[in-house]
């Protein structure tokens, strides 16, 4: 209400609103914070932390519950404060508590070591760390993880400045470096001078050049402070004789015209210097004669240089009038000032202002102003005939399932994709905590077209999102918890048939679980309606014969467009949105578009005129960039109009499935339809993409450390080859890298390491290992198993020569659902697994998300490590990250292979090193030639030995032998 | 040494890892082969090598690219090639070009040689020598016999009504004055001379007709812009 009678909404106190309410009634404080997002008044993940804290401080929602719904709180958000309260709260619970305490912990701790920036890292797994080594649980699983981070940055924090890549280590040119030292001996030698000569005219009581010579000992505003450098005004402070204070005082005030100088001395210098020399002399002759005037001087004459636009303008008016030889109030002195410099006092300068005005007043007085205040907002709000906020009716208690199940339902439906993405991950966390009433409430919500109070009531809420992103919740659950989703399954069988909403995503998912809870439980569904929904949203004919669809000349325009009645874009929507639907049915983008068009105006009575003014979208010109389908990309924001673009096409998708025989084309190799459909569906039925990322590697490049840029370029050190394979990483004594690739960037470096590896005859690997290590590393590319391209990377297999793959790899060439979710940091669907020969030679099996492979007695024997720390939505690089994925193999297993297969193993490790060229002024660095990357070539033996041009050894000793 | 023979068979910029390879075996076969302690690995480790070097030679014709000796092969089946000596050559070269003439060079070579060895032979008294191997022709051996028989052949030779020499008819030549005898010779070396320059201003004319395709305009278009720059076409490609 008070949003249109202030001037800065920005000071109107949102975050405590929310938690106020939340302590009020829960429920509306999950629904406030989500309609409050909508409604563009607080993002969803600020609002969220004050509620969490509040709804679990009262008991409404468990802690457990509470560190889930954080989730929403987005991926800069450093989760170790507020799980500590979750913590506590569970700590105090006693014994019968522990087993949670043990699991919050856990989750705490893989979220500290994967999700957050890796700049928080540290500080929050100390935190963490402390709390627990307090309250006697640091023995807990999760700690040790969190110990370890510690443990392995405090040798590296501990370095000499210039080897983080916090700090510029760029090697200066020879010359530049010349002139700067130069320049700076000549800058220290006149700063020495400028203070000896400022305390000198101190002792005489003079101050003509006060300021002046402090310009001098500065050495402009460039200069940063140097730890150990004296303070000027201290040291000029202390030379100044009884007799000569006041006039010390005076030139403090005394700051010249200057605007630009002035400001910068009120906050830098005077404000400071003048409360030091007033409390060093407090209670003396000259303060109680000089404060209150030379204070009321100064405010008269620079009030707008203390207030304006400065962070501290609060904390700097509060020292100046606190002083003890004050004998004005802080009113009396600050009024007048504020009444002469009205003009040219910001809004929040005079928020500031009230604020310390407000100290000055008796509790009385200051209810008073807040009646006054508010009773004023009241007849303002009346005399523009305006509303004050109806209070929803009052249900009664709203149960916290519920509520949950509401703010989720919001946010699946959310326009930002990354939103609804993160809605989804606590929503699978909230649905593993065995909660029926949260998903009995949730399959309600999936029926509903509105969000309640959760959404604004004057915005569309975008329902078939909503449900599409809930059933993406629900495939993993079926899969990681069928027995609480079997309940349901009749709700999700009926969003399967759906008769009204042949929505060919929705359908597609919902079949998928349905299906999947039959197959986990042959009795749950009679095999007519298992065969039913297999054959449901799938082509029951094809065209015979195969034809091209160049042949049909279908076209990928419309050739009378339609702007009238739903406007479809000629460049985006119709070409790649409806032109490939409409090809898997043989059909031209006009039929789709024509279906599109009654869907979204006859049955959803939506045109042009509603999407063309959606106040989401115009409120957000500035990020129009995510509002778009450019060339058939699924957009990270939906607008209205994307929104009923795709929704549409989805719906037209649906229809024309049931409709009509499905076109294969000649060439086709795979079924056109489940080809169009993946793309809208998660990456895999098995694991979300995000569930790849193990936590960031004990690795110094990902943590940001790095040697000076020279020697870091140079890559001489055989160590840093070595590296590559994870000789001597911590936590993995016994494995070895086989196959990876990873990328470290900073602000100034971009750096990629890359790992293959092969059987090779033994007798020949030698010849190989010279052969490869001579060669151009762009000449040749180990083969991956099977692998036969005719650009060198094929498996050779000639007598005495023999080169075989054993790894393979896992591709998804296109974009899928996961492409927005935040927590996946730009992994991409290419990823290194064991070959099928290694695991029939050891009888080992691989998980179904590709990232363990184990005995058949359960022993791990080798991982897949996946990481990404890449922020994503950045616009350029400020902070170092790495991504990265590994294959690692236990080395006694690896070797055991190797005999059995008589074979060797021949590794390639390639490092490419190069400067951000955006760090290469003239000055800094000379033009460097791209490094397209050097390898070193490994021969790893069936005895263990390891071999390179440089000689053989053990694997594990020095590469120096 | 593996490197080189790598560079040597023009692998270095291909993507050949098979080639290389072998050619870094054959490197390390021939370095066990130089270090062998005893025959019996050194023999091994030879025959292994001239296997894969049969190996290697028999792939090259496989290799798609990389085969720096290609265009070199005829004309190293020109030059090592044993002419056949009934295959008498004709006056004009089969192709203008310095492999193209070096058959007949070969054949200028050869006829010079015979020259010269005529005209020593001729020099030699034929009665004397004829008188020596009956004196004598008991104590030798019965291929210094022959060898003497087949010298005074050849001196017999120079002697007849239908002697040639080089190519040139002329007749008893082996029994004209010393002087009348130089002046033939030499006669027959300048002709040779004069034909060996003939061939040699053939090659020189070949190769540079072929640079002087290599810089003429490549197509019309071309002309056209020069035209269109007021330069005659025909003066831009004589210039």
């Amino acid at each position: 209400m008070l949003e249109g009678y202030v001037s800065e909404p920005s000071v109107l106190p949102w975050e405590e609103t929310l938690g106020a309410v939340t302590a009020l009634d829960p429920a509306s404080g999950l629904a406030l914070c989500s309609r409050w997002d909508d409604e563009d008044r607080l993002l969803l993940k600020s609002g969220v932390v004050p509620v969490v804290h509040t709804a679990t401080e009262i008991r409404y929602l468990q802690p457990e519950q509470g560190l889930h719904l954080l989730r929403l709180a987005g991926e800069r958000f450093d989760i170790s404060t507020d799980a500590l309260s979750l913590m506590e709260r569970l700590l105090v619970m006693g014994s019968s508590a522990r087993p949670r305490l043990a699991e919050m912990i856990r989750e705490v701790s893989d979220w500290i070591r994967r999700d957050i920036l890796p700049e928080q890292r540290e500080r929050a797994a100390s935190r963490v760390v402390a709390w627990a080594d307090a309250n006697r649980v640091g023995g807990l699983s999760g700690v040790a993880e969190l110990r370890r981070i510690s443990r392995y940055l405090e040798p590296l924090s501990g370095r000499e400045e210039g080897v983080s890549s916090y700090a510029s280590t760029i090697a200066a040119d020879p010359e530049y470096k010349a002139r700067r030292r130069k320049e700076v001996e000549a800058e220290d030698k006149a700063s020495k001078a400028a203070l000896c000569a400022a305390v000198a005219d101190a002792r005489l009581g003079k101050f003509d050049e006060l300021l002046e010579r402090y310009d001098v000992y500065r050495r402009g505003s460039y200069r940063p402070s140097r730890e150990g450098d004296p303070d000027f005004f201290d040291e000029v402070q202390k030379a100044v004789p009884p007799g000569g204070r006041e006039r010390y005082l005076d030139a403090l005030v005394d700051l010249g015209d200057d605007f630009l100088t002035v400001r910068s001395l009120v906050r830098g210098v005077a404000v400071l210097a003048l409360d030091r020399a007033l409390d060093a002399w407090r209670g003396s002759s000259v303060a109680i004669s000089w404060t209150t005037q030379g204070v009321g001087g100064l405010l008269r004459r620079h009030l707008p240089d203390i207030v304006t636009r400065d962070y501290n303008a609060r904390d700097n008016l509060r020292a100046i009038l606190s002083k003890a030889d004050l004998v004005a109030t802080p009113t009396s002195l600050l009024l007048p000032a504020v009444a002469d410099h009205a003009e040219a006092l910001d809004t929040r300068a005079l928020y500031d202002i009230a604020d310390v005005l407000v100290a000055d007043l008796t509790s009385a007085k200051q209810g008073e102003v807040f009646d006054w205040s508010i009773r004023r907002v009241e007849e303002m709000v009346a005399r523009d005939e305006g509303s004050l906020p109806e209070l929803p009716p009052k249900q009664g208690p709203v149960g916290a399932s519920t509520a949950l199940a509401g703010l989720l339902w919001a946010a699946f439906g959310h326009p930002w994709k990354p939103v609804r993405w993160r809605a989804a991950h606590a929503a699978r966390a909230l649905l593993r905590l065995s909660t029926p009433a949260l998903l009995r409430a949730l399959i309600d919500l999936s029926k509903s077209k509105t969000a309640g109070a959760f959404r604004a009531e004057h915005l569309e809420f975008f329902w078939m999102s909503a449900r599409a992103w809930l059933l993406v919740v629900l495939e993993r659950l079926a899969d990681e918890r069928p027995d609480t989703v079997r309940a349901e399954i009749g709700s999700i069988i009926e969003h399967a048939l759906n008769p009204d909403l042949p929505h060919a995503q929705i359908r597609e998912l919902a079949k998928r679980i349905a299906l999947r809870l039959a197959e986990r439980d042959p009795g749950t569904l009679s095999e007519g309606m298992v065969e039913k929904l297999r054959l449901s949203n799938e082509p029951s004919e094809c065209l015979y014969p195969r034809r091209s669809s160049y042949s049909l000349r279908l076209g990928n325009r419309l050739n009378d467009t339609d702007e009238e009645r739903v406007g479809f874009d000629d460049m985006d929507t119709v070409p790649y949105w409806f032109t490939p639907l409409g090809r898997v049915f043989a059909q031209g983008p006009r039929v789709v578009a024509d279906k599109a068009g009654r869907w979204i105006v006859d049955q959803w009575g939506r045109t042009s005129a509603d999407w063309w003014n959606d106040p989401r979208e115009l409120r957000r010109e500035r990020l129009a960039g995510f509002f778009m389908n450019r060339q058939g990309s699924i957009p990270r924001a939906e607008s209205l109009r994307l929104y009923l673009f795709y929704q549409s096409m989805q719906c037209v998708a649906g229809e024309l499935v049931d409709e009509l025989p499905m076109l294969v084309e000649e060439y086709d190799d795979e079924c056109p339809w489940t080809h169009w459909l993946e793309e809208h569906l998660p990456t895999s039925q098995d694991f979300w993409l995000a569930d790849l990322r193990s936590p960031t590697p004990f690795r110094q490049e990902s943590w940001g450390y790095y040697p000076p840029i020279e020697e870091w370029l140079r890559r001489e050190d055989p160590a840093e080859f070595e590296a590559a394979l994870g000789i001597g990483e911590p936590g993995h004594e016994d494995e070895i890298v086989l196959d990876g690739y990873v990328e470290d960037w900073d602000r100034e470096r971009r750096g990629t390491m890359k790992v293959m590896s092969a059987l090779v005859s033994p007798e020949t690997s030698t010849a190989l290992l010279y052969a490869l290590q001579t060669s151009d590393p762009h000449n040749f590319r180990l083969p991956y198993e099977g692998e036969r391209l005719d650009n060198g990377a094929s498996e050779i297999s000639e007598p005495g020569f023999v080169l075989k793959g054993l790894i393979t790899e896992w591709r998804r060439e296109r974009r899928y659902l996961d492409e927005h979710d935040p927590l996946t940091r730009g992994i991409k669907g290419y990823l290194p697994q064991l070959g099928r020969n290694f695991l029939q030679v050891l009888g080992l099996s691989a998980s179904e998300d590709l990232l363990t492979y184990s005995r058949p007695d359960g022993e791990t024997v080798a991982h897949l490590e996946v990481w990404s720390d890449n922020p994503e939505e950045r616009d350029y690089i400020t902070k170092a990250f790495s991504t990265g994925e590994r294959l690692w193999v236990r080395t006694e297993v690896l070797l055991d292979y190797l005999r059995r297969r008589d074979m060797d193993l021949v590794i390639e490790a390639q490092i490419a090193r190069n400067v951000e060229r955006r760090h290469g002024g003239e000055n800094q660095i000379e033009e460097r030639e791209y490094d397209l990357g050097k390898s070193t070539i490994y021969i790893l033996r069936r005895d263990g030995s390891l071999e390179t041009m440089a000689g053989r050894r053990a694997l594990g000793t020095s590469h120096s032998t | 040494m593996g490197h080189r023979i790598v560079r040597e068979l023009g692998l270095k910029d291909s993507n050949d890892t098979l080639g290389r390879w072998m050619a870094h075996r054959i490197a390390q076969l021939m370095e066990m082969s130089d270090e062998a302690e005893n025959e019996e690995d050194r023999e091994k480790a030879q025959s292994e090598c001239a296997d894969l070097i049969l190996r290697v030679w028999s792939r090259r014709s496989s290799w798609p690219y990389g085969q720096p000796m290609e265009k070199l092969a005829p004309i190293i089946k020109k030059l090592a090639t044993e002419p056949n000596p009934y295959d008498r050559r004709a006056g004009e070269p089969e192709e203008t070009s310095w492999s193209g003439v070096f058959p007949l060079l070969d054949e200028i070579h050869k006829r010079e040689r015979w020259i010269h060895q005529d005209a020593a032979l001729a020099e030699y008294p034929l009665d004397e020598s004829k008188a020596w191997l009956e004196e004598h022709g008991d104590d030798l051996s019965d291929e210094e016999v022959n060898n003497l028989k087949y010298m005074i052949q050849m001196i017999e030779r120079t002697h007849d009504d239908h002697f040639r020499l080089g190519d040139k008819p002329s007749p008893n030549f082996g029994v004209l004055p010393g002087e009348e005898r130089t002046r033939l010779v030499l006669e027959a070396l300048d002709e040779l001379d004069a034909e060996r320059r003939r061939l040699r201003s053939l090659a020189v004319q070949a190769e540079e007709s072929e640079e002087a395709d290599a810089d003429e305009p490549a197509t019309g278009q071309q002309e056209q812009d020069a035209d269109a720059d007021g330069t005659p076409a025909s003066e831009d490609r004589g210039a």
